[in-house]
């Protein structure tokens, strides 16, 4: 299959290596995007675009010495090939001013590998078309996100691995008034018309209970379901330095007492790095191929720590294939016995909560978060919906939301594609059920 | 190809691209980065980037399109202006607004950040040197876990051209340091950080920001607050430290005050405000004592320029007045789009990413009371120093926010250290209940290279400057073990 992308990186790749003296190695990671972004507001475009971006990281190692560079790629031979030359010979003149580093280690076994699903995606034109369409006459506004994505990885060892996928991910939410509104999203690697079709329509069904007049509730402890959304933002806080090794390490992990056996979240809670179900690439900078799944935490104790090639050697422990920065990618939550379509019965009288929203920690070491509920969320009575809600601010520890307040978790899980796209589009995604959870604490 | 000529060879493409259509402009970006980081006295991978590109934006017919890509070539360059005007054709009469419609301006100017001491005048080993020191110094004690001591250097050059002729050359320099201390003792970890005394210009900055001193004492801190008790709970009065103000102002005036948020933009995303477009020239936002102003102008802050990435000159504007709210920050295309007046406010993080409505920097006015005076004021308080947790509503009303230290006032006199210091309250009532403001002698020129906003997402600095201040009846409490 002609993989252009692929070509110009091993390209590249192969006249750096020409570059390189016998005690060198030479680590190279590539990336690139041809992305489109159409930004909707009101129902119509706001911003529409098209970013076309390649990037370089080129690492020289010389014994337990090495120095990296990253760079923008022009995609013209010539000038590339130029800049590379340029590059190897700044690093090898920097290398002289640094140190050994005792905490270096890199892939040394050569695990090659190419994972390609190039999609037959409409154009995002057409995609714009198609929404425009299907939305008119609804207040939405979102990003629409679409094209290919590819990561390459190289070493003079003679290790080669490319991944590369074409999706797309739209964004969106749909609003009755004033802050109500129902948040969508639709992403994946093969559109289907239909599929926009009815979660346009879900959204234009539920408006009406938007239009309801809201609930103010008092602060105080509710019984509340979350969807995975919902939980996603949880979750999403914990993958910020507290699945790390370094973080456990350093003590400065949210999961402290849970790794000193002090404290237990319910025994239905799995949580594991699925890297086998995620849609990011399988290698990561230093060469390392990521584990098929690492348990995080199992029947509510905790089992381990994401552990980077730096964390790895540091302390004396086996990598497993994380990105330096130790966080997760394809967080997974097991599922429980709760079927979706009992939640609202067994929900009873409380709150349904479709999205948390800028979640922090209010106390790390007890693992207090807090945040906002946002978008739809509604007070059910006897089993239904009743009234959307004002928004309120939570502030609860984990251990006893998903520790002794855990009712259950629901049997379905969702899928969640991540549509973050600080400095690239992410390839991040979760995995999660919703979960019913009583007394969870309301304070603003 | 050096940067004049590469410079030239840009104006030169782009002159006969810009032709035939209502509005054309390319923005070029060369930011080239140095992360240099020393953790636990070992001396980390150095980060090196050079990140390069062109936005090409397009408005005709009434539509909007842009185009980026690091192609730099002519051949690169005609192809993103197609695209761009492909997606400004497929825009027009769906689009917000009628984009012909606005008088986009044609700037000239140059601009360069005042540097004293280049970041090249010393060498990468007497650096390295720098950090090891202050890394020795903030290392040594058994309950110390982690810690480490960095700087970051951020060199942006910047082209931006338009189609009626408009040409503004910038080229800014960001140093942003930093320096890490966390003490343990069994479940018990606490951190002091020192990282938002971010500003623009050269080496000389480290010694007029104290870096050296604060790597003497920070650990200290830390250790101290190990065996300090919690922050108590109850109504009281709170003095907020300038590293924590700048949080403050930054969450809870900044964003809701951003005119693209009241216009709807950021709904699915970073989310509305509080505020509507009939309070500005009327509203009583704060106190009488708070005047905050948006200043892009002021040399040494980090969101410093002479034109915002429209192509509007920068200048000092009242955003509250003697605490009545003025003006939203919004740029040329937000102005025209909500009828307000605003300012020179629309930046993009880099060359492929579209401009939307930022702070830059954005500052509390200094008051009259020295620290002493304002201290003495508070008969039952906490004062709060350097932000750990911060959260807030999507329309910035409802707030809560921790920081990593506090210390107890009792008539009008500091006591001792509490640990897990926070506080909630409401943007719209909060500032209302702002006490005493500082004079410029408690000021600090500080700032963040961390604002996310935007679809699709941009990280940007933002320079906040406030002094120390006081606010009456504020719900604060503290941590649970």
């Amino acid at each position: 299959m002609s993989q252009p992308q692929r070509d110009f990186f091993y390209a590249m790749f192969d006249y750096a290596q020409t570059l390189i003296k016998e005690d060198e190695t030479l680590l190279a990671s590539f990336y690139s995007e041809v992305s489109s972004f159409v930004r909707f507001n009101q129902g119509k475009i706001r911003q529409p675009g098209t970013v076309n971006q390649s990037e370089l990281n080129l690492e020289l190692v010389q014994g337990a010495k090495h120095i990296s560079a990253d760079f923008t790629l022009s995609q013209n031979e010539a000038n590339d090939k130029e800049t590379v030359r340029q590059t190897i010979e700044s690093l090898r003149e920097n290398m002289s001013s640094i140190p050994d580093d005792p905490h270096f280690l890199y892939a040394t076994e050569v695990n090659s590998s190419e994972n390609i699903e190039a999609g037959a995606l409409p154009s995002a034109q057409d995609l714009t078309e198609q929404i425009l369409n299907v939305g008119e006459g609804l207040d939405f506004v979102g990003i629409l996100a679409h094209g290919s994505i590819s990561f390459g990885f190289a070493n003079s060892l003679g290790q080669r691995n490319w991944f590369k996928r074409d999706n797309f991910n739209f964004d969106w939410s749909v609003y009755s008034h004033g802050d109500k509104a129902i948040k969508s999203g639709y992403s994946g690697f093969e559109w289907n018309p239909e599929t926009l079709k009815s979660k346009f329509d879900h959204a234009r069904n539920h408006l009406d209970i938007l239009k309801l007049p809201a609930k103010t509730i008092e602060p105080g402890e509710y019984k509340v379901f979350l969807t995975p959304s919902a939980l996603g933002e949880v979750l999403g806080l914990l993958g910020w330095f507290s699945f790390s090794q370094k973080a456990v390490q350093t003590k400065q992990s949210a999961l402290l007492t849970l790794v000193e056996k002090q404290t237990a979240l319910h025994r239905k809670v799995d949580i594991s790095e699925d890297n086998e179900g995620g849609v990011g690439p399988a290698f990561n900078t230093k060469g390392f191929i990521k584990k098929p799944k690492v348990s995080l935490i199992k029947e509510g104790a905790y089992v381990d720590a994401l552990t980077s090639a730096r964390s790895a050697r540091e302390y004396d422990l086996s990598t497993d294939g994380a990105n330096a920065s130790e966080h997760p990618e394809s967080l997974a939550l097991g599922a429980g016995e709760l079927p979706e379509a009992d939640v609202l019965k067994e929900l009873g009288t409380g709150l349904y909560i479709s999205n948390l929203w800028y979640m922090n920690f209010s106390d790390r070491q007890s693992c207090r978060m807090t945040g906002m509920t946002r978008f739809a969320t509604f007070w059910v009575e006897g089993g239904k919906i009743s009234a959307p809600v004002n928004v309120m601010r939570f502030d609860e520890s984990l251990y006893r939301m998903l520790g002794d307040n855990l009712l259950d978790l629901t049997q379905e899980r969702e899928h969640i594609l991540d549509a973050g796209t600080y400095h690239r589009r992410s390839t991040s995604s979760t995995k999660l059920p919703g979960a019913l959870i009583k007394d969870f604490r309301l304070t603003l | 190809m050096n940067t004049e000529l590469e410079l030239k060879h840009l104006e030169n493409n782009f002159k006969p691209l810009s032709e035939g259509v209502d509005f054309s402009s390319l923005r070029f970006i060369r930011e080239k980065t140095e992360a240099l980081s020393v953790r636990q006295d070992i001396v980390q991978p150095l980060g090196n980037t050079v990140d390069s590109g062109v936005m090409l934006t397009v408005m005709n017919g009434g539509g909007i399109g842009y185009a980026s890509t690091s192609d730099l070539s002519l051949l690169g360059l005609q192809a993103a202006f197609e695209i761009a005007k492909d997606w400004a054709k497929i825009s027009a009469g769906r689009a917000i607004t009628n984009f012909s419609a606005i008088a986009m301006p044609h700037p000239s100017a140059e601009y360069q950040s005042p540097v004293k001491t280049h970041w090249s005048s010393t060498t990468l080993t007497d650096k390295l040197d720098y950090l090891r020191e202050a890394s020795e110094a903030l290392g040594g004690p058994e309950s110390i876990v982690d810690w480490s001591a960095s700087l970051r250097y951020v060199d942006t050059e910047s082209l931006y051209l338009t189609s009626g002729g408009g040409r503004v050359h910038q080229h800014l320099t960001h140093l942003m340091p930093g320096l890490t201390a966390v003490a343990n003792r069994d479940t018990n970890t606490q951190r002091r950080t020192f990282v938002d005394s971010c500003q623009q210009g050269g080496l000389e900055l480290l010694d007029a920001m104290g870096y050296k001193d604060r790597a003497q004492n920070l650990s200290a801190e830390a250790i101290a607050l190990l065996d300090a008790p919690n922050c108590p709970d109850g109504t009281m009065d709170l003095v907020l430290e300038p590293d924590q103000m700048l949080l403050q102002i930054h969450e809870s005036i900044g964003h809701p005050l951003e005119l693209d948020r009241i216009l709807g933009d950021e709904r699915n995303y970073a989310g509305t405000s509080f505020v509507t477009p009939e309070m500005f020239g009327n509203y009583q936002y704060g106190s009488e004592l708070l005047n905050v102003s948006f200043d892009p102008t002021h040399e040494q802050e980090l969101a410093t320029y002479k034109y915002d990435d429209d192509g509007s000159k920068a200048e000092k504007v009242m955003i509250i007045e003697n605490g009545i709210l003025k003006r939203p920050l919004g740029g040329i295309i937000s102005q025209n789009r909500g009828k307000q007046t605003g300012a020179s406010s629309t930046r993009a993080c880099s060359w492929n990413r579209p401009p939307i409505d930022r702070m830059a920097n954005l500052n509390l006015e200094p008051g009259k009371l020295s620290r002493e005076e304002l201290i003495g004021n508070v008969q039952n308080g906490i004062l709060m120093n350097t932000n750990l947790s911060w959260s807030i509503d999507d329309s910035r009303n409802k707030f809560q926010f921790s920081c990593e230290m506090g210390r107890i006032i009792k008539d009008g006199e500091l006591g001792g250290l509490v640990k897990n210091p926070s506080y909630r309250g409401i943007s719209a009532t909060f500032w209302r209940n702002l006490q005493g403001v500082g004079d410029a002698q408690s000021r600090q020129f500080l700032g963040t290279p961390y604002c996310g906003k935007g679809e699709p997402n941009q990280v940007i600095r933002v320079g906040h400057a406030s002094p120390i201040c006081h606010f009456a009846n504020i719900d604060v409490f503290g941590g649970e073990s």
